[in-house]
């Protein structure tokens, strides 16, 4: 795919990842475009924090 | 008589205790046991039997000092070769480790070795706990997968070449290969078990846990290994560990004398085989026989949206992990673990933000379905032990727990016709492994007291 391509050449630049990367994985490549879809369609909005924040402690405890 | 490698780690760990039976004996019975079956079944990276043989040594000195150093007292354990042993190379299933010799234990091995236990050797992963597999096979029919990432526990397990072992899930690493090797693996919350000394596969998804042939073997492996830990700042904020042995044996360990089983709406049948399928609901029906209210529960409705941001969270992480190695190894990784990696890259990171929120939100909305349930059950897998050794199954069972971070496990719930093992996964809200536990073990109490071994 012609995004697919400049989404490449992005990693080769920012990442340093060979520009071929993904070019044999077609088919995961094609489910991971509907995941990010469908990750998007799902009805959260922002009140919604993301998992993953940092948990905190006292250093004195 | 029973062979002591053939013990449960319960019995082997009373017997030594009671000093009916000596380390050195137990520990010499398990590496016999390996040395016979082992180059059938391939379950171990490496075997320290020098070392094994020293520690066992030091436990029978000790224990005619009258000291017993804690519940796992001589008894031989394995570890997945992903959790760091000072001084024993961990390779991670990788060439790209080989020769890595880590200069301290993970936690949780940190604390079987604390209990008493004997640490045998490293169990084969898949290649960095990802689907590569390893050269493990099931010791129920050789040509089929024991499943995986933690191949070689489940298979060490089965084909009885230690008493209890280490895997970790990100996806369904323990219970897939607990239940295509007929044993019990349970899958902790997350934070209840250190990720520390663990190599990261997906940070937010790894879940390091107990696997065993029983309910109870896996309840004193579990009270053993989870608690805080400073290193891993994700088990800080955990509950105290109840002593979930003990209450198995108690009896006082459920919820309640009638506890409510869920069967989900949907997903959970969605492509499993028909012997699967009728092992689950005559499972189903041995809970009901036991007492237990088996109702029907719907699922959140963002359920599988959540499976999708599993995928992504999953490979966004285990990019990031391997990135700096990616870049100059590429041809060294393997091709399945090369497609998280490479379609990892790809996600926007505003994609992996959202996938977190759907997190979030599934979390949410699955702790208030636990409101209603004590255990949601579940068959573990599509069915058994796939044949063929290029994979290790599908994860799909198993993942929407890794998701949402709450307990599960397996227990054996019967064989197919052509012997291979089936599983039944219950899973309950965060933190209530003893509900878990409780349930499996009055199940596995009501049909099958004695593991089933492999015909080996």
């Amino acid at each position: 795919m012609e995004r697919d391509a400049a989404a490449r050449a992005w990693l080769e630049i920012l990442l340093r990842v060979r520009a071929d990367a993904g070019r044999y994985f077609e088919a995961e490549m094609e489910a991971t475009r509907r995941r990010i879809e469908a990750v998007h369609r799902a009805p959260v909005t922002h009140d919604v924090e993301p998992a993953g924040a940092p948990r905190l402690r006292r250093s004195d405890d | 008589m029973t062979e002591p490698y053939a013990l449960s780690l319960s019995d082997a760990a009373a017997a030594v205790s009671e000093r009916r039976l000596s380390p050195v004996d137990l520990a010499e019975s398990t590496l016999g046991r390996i040395e016979q079956v082992e180059p059938r079944v391939r379950a171990w990276a490496r075997v320290v039997a020098e070392d094994a043989r020293r520690d066992a040594e030091r436990l029978a000195a000790a224990l005619r000092a009258g000291a017993v150093t804690g519940p796992l007292h001589g008894v031989p354990v394995g570890a997945k070769d992903i959790f760091y042993t000072a001084g024993l190379e961990t390779s991670c299933g990788s060439p790209l480790m080989a020769g890595f010799v880590p200069a301290h234990d993970a936690t949780a091995v940190a604390r079987l070795r604390r209990a008493g236990a004997v640490l045998l050797g490293k169990t084969h992963t898949t290649e960095f706990a990802s689907f590569d597999p390893s050269p493990a096979r099931n010791p129920w029919a050789l040509g089929h997968t024991p499943g995986g990432s933690s191949s070689g526990s489940a298979a060490a397990l089965a084909a009885r070449m230690c008493h209890g072992a280490l895997g970790t899930q990100t996806s369904g690493s323990i219970v897939r290969p607990a239940a295509f090797c007929g044993i019990v693996g349970l899958k902790p919350t997350f934070g209840r078990v250190s990720r520390y000394g663990v190599h990261p596969l997906a940070w937010t998804l790894d879940h390091p846990g107990p696997m065993a042939r029983t309910v109870r073997d896996v309840a004193v492996l579990l009270e053993v290994i989870a608690g805080p830990d400073p290193h891993d700042p994700t088990t800080l904020g955990a509950p105290p560990v109840p002593r979930y042995a003990a209450a198995l044996d108690a009896g006082n360990a459920g919820p309640r004398a009638r506890p409510r089983v869920g069967v989900p709406d949907r997903y959970f049948l969605d492509g499993v085989d028909p012997e699967a399928r009728a092992a689950y609901r005559a499972a189903l029906d041995g809970l009901s026989n036991l007492g237990a209210d088996v109702r029907e529960v719907r699922l959140p409705d963002l359920f599988e949206a959540g499976m999708d941001a599993h995928e992504i969270i999953h490979n966004v992480e285990a990019a990031a992990v391997h990135l700096d190695r990616y870049r100059d190894h590429t041809a060294e990784y393997g091709e399945k673990l090369r497609a998280c990696i490479e379609t990892g890259l790809m996600v926007p990171a505003p994609t992996y933000v959202r996938a977190q929120q759907v997190r979030t939100a599934l979390t949410a909305a699955m702790d208030e379905m636990f409101g209603n349930i004590d255990v949601l059950a579940t068959p573990a897998a599509k069915g058994p032990a796939p044949e063929g050794l290029a994979s290790t199954g599908s994860p799909v069972m198993n993942k929407p727990f890794s998701f949402v971070g709450f307990p599960s496990l397996t227990v054996p719930c019967g064989r197919t016709r052509a012997g291979l093992p089936l599983g039944l996964q219950l899973a309950a809200r965060p933190f209530d492994e003893l509900t878990l536990l409780s349930v499996a073990h009055a199940y596995e109490g009501a049909t099958a007291r004695t593991p089933d071994a492999p015909p080996l």
